[in-house]
């Protein structure tokens, strides 16, 4: 489990490198391109210790980040860990949902078309998981906002909720979820895609596997081979394959947040791109980092207790 | 005719695949045979030829795009090719036990064995609630030799020995008291001792339930030692079906009749036969009998037509020329190009000196944290004459092959010396430029040479590298050593990739680049045992030839006795990694001393049926040993019938008694 | 028995469409620029539908949608081609290395290139790109330096089932030195995967690039797919045609790539009949 600290500390490291070579003043990674008087600056100098060696820097740098001070925003006058606080709810809420449909979707469809390779079904299905992996996601966005929300006017083409419609309550729910369809679907399609592959090509190599003829050969009807012995087996490799692409789906909800307008935590980091909002750019990319290594080491965790190969040995 | 009702007959059985190029092929076809209750059939031919297809057809297993084409399957009186899908898989695993050849991929790796063998009883998985069931299990787990049933019971397959594992597909097989046994080469991934425990308990289960079964095998002597009905078939055609005393005695099929005689008994003087020509390859085979290209009794008709089975003597033949007349197809193997190579009087031959080496490797992750160390070879002396060939007996975990790379010099030795003429093969190894004293013929033909290299590449490699010739020879060069291994004509083979040639072809040519580097040693390791019976003769000639004409020293490491006997000169047995007894050949097999050696002899099957079945085996007991862990004092004490106190506390010392004849046990203070 | 002989690129459907869309997008950058006029003209006819006048229609500013759309095409295919180009030399060499030393420098690289992989790519993209400055050099080779451990670690997978296998100790014995080794003998072998990967890694790169240009963070100077979707975004109402076709661009080659790197994967499986496509 602590193999996950050493991955941390060097994204860290890399992180650090990278602002200092970076041309330009440090203090501008420190403080963007506010308004800021001459005193701050010095004191902010100091206090970044930006006129000491590189090593102190270094050390002081790691301390800050030990007890979460990930820097301080001045365009919205905020520490940065509390502006991302803030947004992370919406981006769950877009990601989450997504994630458990499209993937669970996904697996179903991988399964149909293993069941039958090469059929009619199998194509169509392998065809559009294909496409899904190859469509650029924020295109997609674009493509069903203009057609489902400015051509056939079902749903909203922005943001998160209708500033008219009631701000808590059952009727707010509604109103999220409403404003929640389209852009989760752009989300989704990439996740429905990696599943539907993984999952039929999974099954497809254990469908070959010998055991599964053992199990044919006690009298088991298909069905029961399949989802005694088949499933579970193909079904182990996709659970790593979908931990190792959560920094993929994390980019994607980054550029469907800009395209929707939705306030989640992309749509945050986008903001601070356009802004030179430095400060809040880097802790945003720290954080993320650090939560995605957490997901694969998790990942890990529950692949070995699930693996009997690997809990006993 | 019999009283006995016919269990399953089969009568003209066809598989049929689709054709690369379209179409469909039939592979298997013209398979009878019957099988009574309480009978054995072995159902036996060469890798290749299509009996696993056919067994697994009986009874609709078999994956497509395979289908089961025209002939009739009559078991227990229904006629199975009217049956459906979900109605055939139902009977199968009422009436029917499967046991597959390697049970490790053959079980589900994520379920125990308990779960299993419940499975195949009851349908499901779910014993742990079910007192009952679980006592069935248990119960069933004993009655077939599980020691330990509890521990089994709660295992992954991972965590079970390769025996063990087999005995939970048996258990498998018959929990549900099935009619038929189908065993599809149950034990050719095992090792030979452990096939003798696995034989001896099939042949109590026949015993006692009365179930007919169908063995399936590559091996004769296990149809000497089990059938009692043989059914042999060749590339897809069934070509003999009789008793087994018939057709040991008087075959009718001039395949059957060839097969036999390249059989390699266990001593005895018969010269090393081989049947001339290749097995052909499934996918495009001959047309009409598919022997005809490789049969001496072959005519214009055989060429067309299949021919149809004829009865003889409570059995059938399918040949246009059956009966004893005829000739054999199997040759004397003869090896008249080496005859003309010149020996080798310039360079003088060493013998090899292996002294008190030990070799330990460690454990690659697991539960011991990378730290603990296997000891594969420990403290191993020999010595091998130049002019001899010295064969290494052992089965998996022995060291055997770990010996062997330590000779060639792949790898170094932690303590001891191996020294060849009075130089270190890894040392010289080592040595840019150097010329390695030793070469090495590997087991698998398929992965010992670069797929994507040309063959006149393989050649060229060591000529050049060890400047044994100039550039502008290597091709007259690697000419005349294909010549040598009696691939002719030489100028076909140099421009091919070794996926185009057979097993035997490419095992020669590894032989061919082994002896271009001109060393001293050369070290065989399972040299023959992916290759067909009726072409491993040809390999062992040509190792004998090249100890006879070139005066080099041969290491041939091997799990096969009866090869051991008709090609070697001295042996030595490993288990553990320590060696146990050494000696002359003939008088280590005729009068084997250590109680391992006696097994090993004694797990050999006896090629005459007679014999076969007077014969009292000498099984092992107990399970092997974690090579991380070895017992202590006499490494072999844990699973020894004649083990003693003193066994458990101290190595046993070598004693000479016979001339020549050593062995190390306690049994012989 | 026998094997089949040599691999041919027509055994899969999957693989010969793939290399169609892939050659014809290919030469539509090539040759396409030439045929259709200048992308950066501006015009008078601002927001022209699609129709017989103006193929793909023009943006606000009047120009050309189909001229941009073909000149895209150079950009996004040479930034794709560049960066996977760069990233395989990198994996081989470092996977070839780590996959057939093994030991401390092993697990030293891979360590490295876990890290990488399990980081998410396209932030710290974003980070390298606001820091210093968007050029197509450094867009191509921040993609390279994250997406080269994927190809190492199919090297290095590959060189270690291979690196134990008896042709390679048989060559050791016939005197090969390591370089030969490395690169004689087990490299071609190893090296389908990779190939398989690389066309993977083109459409990856390619999706990497235009999602990159849509956040502002292009090349402004060379026009781009992602840069027109980018420009398109504020007038998805009045101009919806500047928005599907750069898009459509975009899909069709990536499919072409990810259809062309499936299709050799089948070949190259060794039960490919199964699941031929």
């Amino acid at each position: 489990m602590l193999f996950g600290l050493p991955t941390i500390w060097l994204l860290v490291t890399v992180v650090f490198v990278m602002v200092h070579l970076a041309p330009g003043d440090p203090l501008t990674f420190i403080t963007g391109e506010g308004d800021i008087s001459s005193e701050q600056l010095a004191r902010l100098r100091a206090e970044y210790g930006l006129d000491r060696p590189l090593a102190t820097q270094y050390v002081l740098y790691l301390k800050k980040i030990a007890v979460g001070d990930f820097g301080f925003s001045y365009r919205y006058r905020a520490p940065v860990l509390e502006l991302i606080a803030d947004r992370i709810p919406a981006t769950l809420l877009l990601m989450g949902p997504s994630l458990a449909l499209f993937i669970g979707l996904g697996m179903l469809l991988g399964i149909v078309a293993a069941r039958r390779p090469n059929s009619g079904i199998d194509l169509f299905m392998s065809g559009l998981a294909l496409v899904g992996w190859s469509v650029p996601v924020f295109w997609l966005g674009q493509l069903l906002i203009i057609a489902f929300a400015l051509k056939l006017g079902w749903f909203p083409t922005q943001g998160m909720f209708n500033l008219r419609a009631p701000a808590q309550g059952f009727g707010r729910a509604l109103d999220v979820a409403w404003h929640l369809v389209l852009p989760a679907t752009a989300l989704g399609m990439r996740f429905l895609a990696l599943s539907t592959r993984m999952t039929r090509s999974s099954m497809l190599q254990v469908l070959r596997l010998d055991y599964m003829t053992t199990a044919r050969a006690k009298g088991l009807p298909e069905r029961v081979v399949l989802a005694r012995h088949g499933l579970p087996n193909a079904l182990l490799p996709v659970i790593t394959i979908v931990g190792m692409n959560v920094g993929t789906m994390l980019s994607g909800s980054v550029l469907v947040e800009v395209v929707f307008a939705w306030p989640g935590m992309g749509r945050l980091l986008y903001d601070g791109v356009l802004a030179r909002d430095y400060p809040l750019i880097i802790g945003i990319i720290l954080i993320v980092s650090v939560a995605v290594v957490l997901v694969n080491l998790i990942t890990d965790v529950v692949y070995a207790i699930v693996d009997p190969r690997i809990r006993y040995d | 005719m019999s009283a006995v009702p016919t269990l399953l007959s089969v009568r003209d059985l066809g598989v049929e695949f689709p054709r690369e190029g379209g179409g469909r092929i039939r592979t298997v076809e013209g398979v009878d045979l019957d099988v009574n209750a309480g009978e054995i059939v072995c159902l036996v031919g060469e890798s290749g030829c299509g009996k696993s297809v056919t067994v697994r057809s009986l009874f609709g297993l078999l994956p497509p795009p395979g289908r089961q084409g025209d002939g009739s399957i009559t078991f227990d009186g229904t006629e199975l090719t009217t049956l459906d899908g979900p109605a055939l898989r139902a009977l199968c695993g009422k009436s029917v036990g499967y046991v597959f050849q390697d049970p490790m991929t053959y079980l589900n790796p994520l379920l125990t064995a308990g779960a299993q063998v419940a499975e195949a009883a009851v349908g499901h998985t779910k014993f742990a609630r079910d007192p009952a069931l679980t006592a069935r299990v248990t119960d069933l787990f004993r009655e077939l030799g599980i020691g330990d049933p509890q521990r089994v019971l709660h295992s992954y397959p991972h965590q079970l020995s390769g025996g063990m594992r087999q005995r939970v597909m048996i258990a498998m097989a018959v929990a549900r008291r099935p009619r038929l046994l189908i065993l599809d080469e149950p034990t050719t991934a095992l090792d030979v001792t452990v096939q003798a425990q696995i034989i001896d308990l099939i042949r109590s289960i026949r015993r006692h339930t009365g179930s007919g079964m169908i063995f399936v095998t590559h091996d004769f002597g296990l149809v000497a030692e089990l059938a009692d009905h043989v059914c042999v078939m060749y590339a897809g055609q069934m070509v003999e079906y009789g008793r087994v005393e018939r057709i040991f005695a008087d075959p009718q099929h001039p395949y059957t009749r060839g097969l036999i005689e390249c059989v390699i008994p266990l001593g005895g003087e018969a010269a090393l036969r081989t049947i001339g020509g290749e097995v052909p390859d499934l996918g495009d085979p001959p047309s009409g009998c598919r022997f005809h290209p490789r049969c001496p009794r072959a005519t214009e008709r055989c060429r067309i037509e299949m021919p149809p089975p004829e009865p003889r003597a409570e059995g059938f033949v399918r040949c246009w020329h059956p009966g004893a007349l005829g000739g054999s197809p199997a040759t004397a193997v003869s090896d008249p190009a080496l005859q003309r190579a010149a020996p080798r009087a310039d360079q003088e031959q060493a013998g090899v000196s292996v002294s008190a080496v030990r070799k330990t490797f460690p454990v690659r992750g697991g539960a011991f944290g990378g730290h603990a160390r296997v000891q594969a070879v420990n403290d191993v002396s020999l010595d091998i004459a130049r002019g001899e060939i010295f064969a290494l007996v052992g089965e998996s975990g022995s060291g055997k092959s770990t010996l062997g790379r330590l000779v060639v010099g792949l790898n170094e030795p932690d303590a001891g010396r191996i020294t060849i003429g009075g130089h270190e093969p890894a040392r010289r190894l080592a040595t840019p430029g150097g010329r390695p004293l030793a070469q090495m013929v590997f087991q698998d033909p398929y992965s010992s040479l670069n797929p994507r290299k040309r063959i006149r590449h393989a050649l060229a490699q060591p000529l050049l590298n060890h400047r044994i010739c100039a550039a502008t020879e290597t091709e007259a060069r690697s000419s005349h050593l294909l010549e040598l291994m009696g691939l002719t004509p030489p100028a076909d083979f140099l421009d091919r990739f070794p996926h185009e040639l057979s097993g035997g072809q490419r095992q020669r040519v590894v032989l061919a680049r082994a002896l271009a580097a001109e060393p001293q040693v050369l070290v065989a390791d399972e040299p023959v045992s992916s290759l067909d019976m009726s072409t491993r003769a040809q390999i062992l000639g040509l190792l004998q030839a090249l100890r006879r004409e070139m005066g080099l020293a041969v290491l041939l490491i091997t799990h096969d006795l009866a090869i051991v006997s008709k090609v070697a000169d001295r042996v030595g047995v490993m288990y553990l990694g320590r060696l146990f007894e050494i000696g002359p050949v003939a008088s280590v097999i005729a009068e084997p001393l250590h109680p391992y050696t006696r097994m090993l002899v004694s797990a050999v099957p006896l090629t005459d049926p007679g014999a076969a079945r007077a014969r009292i085996p000498i099984l092992m007991v107990g399970e092997p040993p974690s090579p991380v862990n070895l017992p202590t004092g006499c490494y072999f004490h844990p699973r020894c019938p004649h083990a003693m106190a003193v066994c458990a506390t101290t190595e046993p010392r070598w004693r000479e008694v016979a001339p020549g004849h050593q062995v190390a046990c306690h049994l012989y203070p | 028995m026998r094997a089949r002989t040599g691999l041919r690129l027509t055994q899969s459907h999957a693989a010969t469409m793939g290399l169609t869309v892939v050659v014809v997008v290919a030469l539509a950058g090539i040759v396409g620029p030439w045929l259709t006029g200048s992308p950066s003209a501006m015009g008078s006819r601002t927001f022209c539908p699609p129709g017989l006048e103006c193929l793909f229609g023009t943006d606000d500013l009047g120009r050309d949608m189909l001229a941009r759309v073909a000149n895209g095409a150079r950009v996004s295919l040479l930034v794709g081609v560049a960066a996977a180009a760069v990233s395989a030399v990198l994996g081989v060499v470092i996977g070839s290395l780590a996959g057939f030393t093994g030991g401390k420098i092993d697990e030293f690289f891979m360590r490295v290139a876990e890290a990488f992989q399990i980081v998410p790519q396209f932030f710290l993209a974003i980070l390298v790109v606001a820091l210093f400055g968007a050029s197509l050099t450094k867009i191509v080779l921040v993609i390279a330096i994250l997406s080269w451990p994927s190809t190492a670690r199919i090297i290095r997978a590959e060189f270690l089932k291979l690196r134990d296998q008896d042709f390679v100790a048989a060559a050791r014995l016939a005197g090969a030195s390591r370089r030969a080794l490395i690169f004689s003998e087990i490299l071609p072998n190893a090296l389908p995967p990779v190939i398989v990967n690389a066309s993977l890694q083109i459409a990856a790169a390619i999706l990497t690039e235009a999602s990159l240009s849509f956040l502002g963070l292009g090349d402004p100077d060379k026009v781009s797919w992602g840069q027109l979707l980018y420009l398109a975004q504020p007038f998805l109402n009045q101009g919806w045609w500047m928005a599907v076709f750069p898009g459509v661009a975009i899909l069709v080659t990536t499919l072409g790539f990810n259809l062309l790197g499936d299709g050799l994967n089948d070949i190259l499986d060794p039960r490919h009949g199964a699941h031929e496509r």
